[in-house]
């Protein structure tokens, strides 16, 4: 869904799917999402392994998120059922607990600048890498794609970030 | 004598005239035109009036320095304290003068300035002790009328945004030196931001005459050439109207840039952006501020630093008086005497406090061949007039004084570096013997200071400056400089910071502070009085406080003080110069975190649902929760929370919940870590049962409570309080990650992947049975305290079967995207048997006739599970949890701690309120002796009286007794203390 489209910014909010990821890291459990999901986990914190269709960001040291843009919550549950198998790690489907927004457009780290004090300096903030910060005063967490960016943020906050989003482009 | 015109002036447009007015006076000036400029040009010389004297003032400055010429601006909600000589006129403008009553002209403050011997330095220290009973109601509501000096804006200005930058190198300040490092900068990839107060580059080379021509070409046309080259480059941006107000650590500096200037601000476009700068290295290239010399009078309107008479002249085009006298203790005066015989005004005098042979040769040269009367080691006495200078007196080297008539005096008492960014920064300073002022000395973050900011006065070495400090930046660096100077480029000064001066009435004073009124006389007696040290007597005499944090002045306040203690000006040390530079408006520092984006704001799935429906909310925390449904438009709080209250326990209510915290915890120790966090031992616990829960801190004091549903021994999910959610989960994860690292567990947060709605009341059953129709709701399929999952929709959803209410209850967790389907669906299928909504408060009175405890509520973090009778939730059999060694301390073991009660009235008529006090008896004597307080009160409908629970020592003793609870009428009344369950203490209802 289209957000707003203004001053070289595009905001649109996408229907996307999400898993999160809990357990140590271990040969196995890149196996397993590699199996499920044709994607391996990165070893590095902050770091993406993209394809078109899956993101998968390590946000801390036991602590991966997936984002998936095309798949169905019956696959998703499916397979985290299968992960979850496994006693040493715990998968959850967080699908619904956030809402996804893409942001495209040449202005749009300008109009970021105006409510988030985050560094997106493509030395700090690469290609391929996610943060957490706050963007409006809320929790977000941000996904670099390469001319886009994925924001996401708990889905209670989401109509107060969508607002401060909209007045940043407006104002 | 009166103001002209300097048509040269490339910035004022001469054929653009614009219309504006002060104090309801319609004045012309033209495009460009600052306030201050648009009135010397009408020869308006006096613009406000003194803090505390009510003196009239003038115009001192050119720029942010000006401590007097502060003016209301009417059109633009009424901003106070704007300082005329920065602001530009616009048509329409409308300008007030502040702290004057009836007008300017006439204040009848101005007494004050004759009762001035009772308002000498610290006399509100000293004054306003007796009568006591003066204080509130006569001298603290006089001294609030009186103190300020413009009124506070009549709306709140809410035009303002912000705006973060994370840059390699800031430089703040595009003048000369400023420009030069950016150009040095040019070939560099480093990320740069040139700030400039200004609405134009260039800093002294448009405002003074004291640079020719740069590499051979006239100065505007080297600065657009730089300028050009800047704006044509990837890696620097220039911000101009930006005045950097603030450094801080680490090398954060905040800006504020004025969109609006020479413009009437919009509705609903930004008129402000406070800029946030976080920099790897800042270059302060913020140049220097002329100071004033303290003398009889210094005060008046018409007198004015030269410099900024000069800038007057060169940017606005606006000599402000044709002939003026000069009066200086150093070199830097000398481009203006020329500037003023070049537009044929020759000063009427000029006075310098050195000899003849310490000044200039060029300068005595052209004095002497235009026949201006020379004065030298000599000083002004002082000035006179009414209401502006009239008459000067200049004492000569023989002692003799000689008046003379005129406007306008032009004062230097020489150049500081404004080093306020600097100091800001935590750097040191150090004092120069040869310039006599304090300069950066030892940077303490990533600062380099170039130009006259360092304390460089000379152009002839600026390049070189620039080269070897930025060097390390640019190894490639060179930057190649020719200036032609008008002046010697070498600046000498000698000492002077007050001229001797007689007393001729009360009405003279020799200011050091203009803004806040300080005379010399005041610091002379603030040290007098045993204010030695600078810190202490600037607050005793308000010395450099206030807006202007003393820039024009407060050097020569340091120099006064360092020889009445004879002691050296470095001995004396510095004030604190406080961020901002220049006032900020609040507007600007809150943006557009106002109203709506004040904080955020949480809401539920289902919260345009409790919207439609009547719902009045309440924040929990960030959360906007339903607190009660009104029914009809005229219904308040109390009458919907006894119509909720009596529905749910009659038929049935539902709850929206799903701001409770969820956590999902899954791995090999999970059982093991759970029994570690909470108090209740989980190991005997069937899977896919459920049992209420209490966490407690390190102290043994209940921290937080919730259901616990265990999956198997090595998954769990814990519900946690509202407010508590993040807590908990940051307290699991610190303990998963440092305390007990050897655990296999894991967390995560699922508070918002699932709805929660409690839906209770006794037609529960036969609603759920009716909306989930394959599910058997009887007793022994769906026990009390257990939970299944199911589908719903094709959605998972999870019911559990527990009540906070004390009723027969059911929880069910659903995704969002079904959320909304199924709480209509409960209505759809329970509206005929009497189901509702209800909101926060009902459920605190519900769960308080049940006895069930508030974490936060009825604890505040001082009480333990035996406090609250819960010792049955502690696991007796563990042989560690969070808190269990302090349960056992002797504090927490003592029998006569407070302790959980249930309190009701004996005349039932009675109601009582939350947080009164408990007490014995009514015959006590003071100091009485106070049992305890009440924690939740509510009048319910079910019991048909007030009730509440309380915390009281030795409460369970005490159950049975009879005790009295204070009230706000200052009345108590007599109750009982009984146990706190006060329904179905047989739990009939919950099992049923």
């Amino acid at each position: 869904m289209n957000l707003i489209s203004s001053n070289s910014v595009e905001i649109k909010e996408l229907s996307l799917k999400q898993i999160l990821i809990r357990g140590s890291y271990s040969s196995a459990l890149d196996k397993q999402i590699k199996s499920e999901f044709k994607i391996s986990l990165p070893k590095n914190n902050l770091q993406i392994n993209q394809d078109k269709n899956i993101i998968c960001s390590k946000n801390s040291f036991n602590h991966w998120s997936i984002i998936f843009f095309h798949h169905t919550e019956l696959k998703i549950d499916y397979a985290i059922n299968k992960i979850n198998e496994s006693e040493k790690v715990l998968a959850t489907n967080y699908s619904e607990g956030q809402i996804y927004l893409e942001i495209l457009g040449e202005n749009k780290i300008p109009i970021l600048n105006k409510i988030t004090h985050f560094d997106f300096r493509e030395k700090y903030f690469p290609v391929s890498s996610s943060a957490q910060t706050l963007i409006g005063r809320v929790d977000c967490n941000i996904y670099n794609l390469e001319n886009r960016l994925l924001v996401t943020c708990n889905r209670s906050f989401g109509d107060h970030l969508k607002n401060q989003l909209i007045d940043a482009i407006k104002f | 004598m009166s103001a002209q015109d300097n048509r040269n002036s490339q910035i004022i447009a001469f054929h653009q005239s614009i219309n504006f007015t002060f104090d309801g006076v319609k004045y012309k000036g033209f495009k460009g035109d600052t306030i201050a400029s648009a009135l010397l040009r009408n020869n308006i010389k006096i613009i406000g009036r003194s803090f505390k004297y009510h003196r009239p003032r003038g115009i001192y400055t050119c720029g942010i320095e000006e401590p007097n010429a502060l003016v209301q601006i009417l059109t633009e909600y009424s901003e106070p304290n704007t300082r005329a000589t920065i602001k530009q006129i616009y048509e329409g403008l409308e300008v007030e003068s502040q702290n004057r009553w009836p007008s300017l002209e006439n204040d009848l403050g101005s007494v004050n300035s004759l009762l001035s011997p009772l308002f000498s330095a610290g006399f509100y220290n000293k004054t306003f002790m007796r009568p006591k009973s003066f204080w509130k109601k006569v001298y603290e509501p006089l001294i609030r009328k009186a103190a300020g000096l413009g009124k506070p804006p009549k709306a709140f200005k809410t035009n303002s945004t912000q705006l973060h930058h994370h840059v390699d190198i800031v430089i703040v300040g595009g003048g000369l030196s400023g420009l030069l490092a950016a150009k040095s900068l040019l070939k560099t990839k480093l990320k740069v931001l040139l700030i400039e107060q200004d609405s134009y580059l260039g800093g002294i080379l448009k405002n003074s005459n004291k640079v020719s021509t740069i590499d051979d070409q006239d100065n505007s046309s080297w600065i657009n050439e730089v300028e050009k080259e800047i704006n044509s480059s990837e890696n620097i941006k220039i911000l101009k109207n930006t005045l950097a107000t603030t450094y801080n650590y680490i090398n954060h500096l905040i800006a504020i840039e004025d969109l609006s200037v020479g413009a009437m601000p919009l509705e609903g476009k930004a008129d402000q952006i406070l800029h946030k700068i976080r920099a790897e290295h800042i270059i302060l290239a913020n140049g220097h501020i002329e100071r004033l010399i303290s003398f009889r009078n210094n005060d008046l309107p018409g007198i004015m630093l030269s410099g900024s008479f000069e800038k007057y002249i060169q940017r606005y085009g606006v000599i402000p008086e044709t002939n003026p006298v000069i009066f200086s203790n150093n070199s830097s005066s000398y481009s203006l005497v020329k500037k003023l015989i070049d537009l044929d005004c020759k000063p009427q005098a000029y006075i310098d406090s050195r000899s003849g042979d310490k000044i200039e040769h060029d300068l005595l040269k052209i004095i002497h061949k235009e026949n201006i009367p020379l004065f030298t080691d000599a000083h002004i006495e002082g000035c006179d007039g009414k209401k502006q200078v009239q008459e000067i007196s200049v004492r000569d080297s023989e002692g003799i004084i000689t008046k003379l008539k005129s406007k306008m005096l032009c004062v230097s008492g020489g150049y500081n570096p404004d080093v306020h960014l600097f100091t800001q920064s935590k750097g040191v300073l150090s004092w120069d013997d040869e310039y006599l002022t304090f300069k950066p000395s030892k940077s303490f973050q990533n600062t380099i200071v170039i130009g006259s900011a360092s304390g460089m006065f000379q152009y002839s070495k600026l390049a070189n400056e620039i080269n070897s400090k930025l060097n390390f930046l640019n190894p490639e660096l060179i930057v190649k400089i020719d200036f032609k100077l008008n002046e010697s480029d070498n600046y000498a000064i000698e000492k002077l910071w007050e001229t001797k001066h007689e007393k001729e009435s009360l009405w003279s004073k020799s200011f050091i502070d203009l803004q806040n009124d300080v005379t010399t006389k005041d610091l002379r007696q603030g040290i007098l009085e045993g204010f030695d040290r600078i810190e202490h007597l600037k607050r005793f005499t308000t010395n450099s406080m206030g807006t202007d944090q003393g820039k024009i002045s407060s050097i020569n306040a340091l120099g006064i003080v360092s020889e009445i203690l004879d002691k050296k000006v470095s001995e004396v040390g510095t004030t604190i110069y406080r961020p901002p530079y220049a006032p900020l408006s609040f507007a600007s520092i809150a943006g557009r975190g106002t109203y709506n984006f004040y904080d955020p704001e949480r809401k539920t799935s289902i919260h345009e649902w409790h919207k439609k429906n009547g719902a009045i909310f309440e924040n929990v925390g960030q959360w906007k929760r339903p607190w009660f449904f009104k029914s009809h438009s005229e219904e308040n709080l109390d009458e919907a929370v006894q119509r909720e209250s009596l529905q749910v326990r009659r038929f049935a209510g539902v709850l929206d919940g799903s701001t409770l915290g969820k956590i999902e915890v899954k791995g090999v120790d999970a059982l093991e870590f759970m029994n570690l966090i909470y108090t209740n031992d989980f190991s005997k616990m069937k899977p896919m049962s459920a049992r209420y829960a209490l966490m407690l801190g390190e102290d043994g004091m209940i921290m937080d409570d919730g259901i616990i549903s265990k999956i198997n021994d090595k998954h769990f999910i814990a519900t946690t309080t509202t407010g508590g959610a993040a807590n908990v989960l940051s307290h699991m994860e610190e303990f998963a990650q440092t305390e007990w690292p050897h655990l296999n567990v894991f967390m995560n947060s699922i508070t918002e992947q699932f709805c929660t709605f409690n839906i209770s009341g006794p037609k529960t059953r036969l609603i759920m049975k009716r909306v989930f129709k394959d599910i058997k709701f009887d007793n022994e399929s769906f026990p009390f305290m257990t939970f299944s999952n199911f589908t719903y929709l094709d959605s998972p959803i999870r019911i559990l079967r527990a009540s906070f209410t004390g009723e027969l209850g059911y929880e069910i967790y659903a995704r969002p995207s079904v959320a909304l389907k199924l709480w209509e669906d409960l209505f759809r299928f329970g509206k005929d048997e009497g189901l509702i909504a209800y909101g926060t408060e009902t459920m605190h009175l519900l769960r308080a006739e049940k006895g069930y405890i508030i974490v936060g509520q009825d604890t505040d973090g001082s009480v333990t599970p035996q406090d609250m009778d819960l010792n049955w939730m502690i696991g007796k059999n563990k042989k560690d949890f969070i808190g269990r060694r302090s349960l056992t301390r002797s504090d927490t073991i003592r029998s006569d701690r407070k302790q959980l009660v249930g309190i009701k009235p004996v005349d039932q008529k009675n109601t009582i309120e939350e947080g009164q006090h408990i007490i014995m008896s009514l015959n006590m004597k003071p100091p009485v002796k106070m049992l305890g307080h009440i924690t939740s009160s509510y009048m319910s409908p079910n019991l048909g009286h007030s009730f509440a629970m309380a915390v009281i020592k030795d409460g369970k003793n005490l159950i049975g007794s009879k005790a009295f609870v204070s009230s706000s009428t200052g009345s108590a009344f007599e109750v009982e203390i009984i146990k706190p369950i006060f329904i179905d203490e047989e739990n009939k209802r919950l099992v049923s």
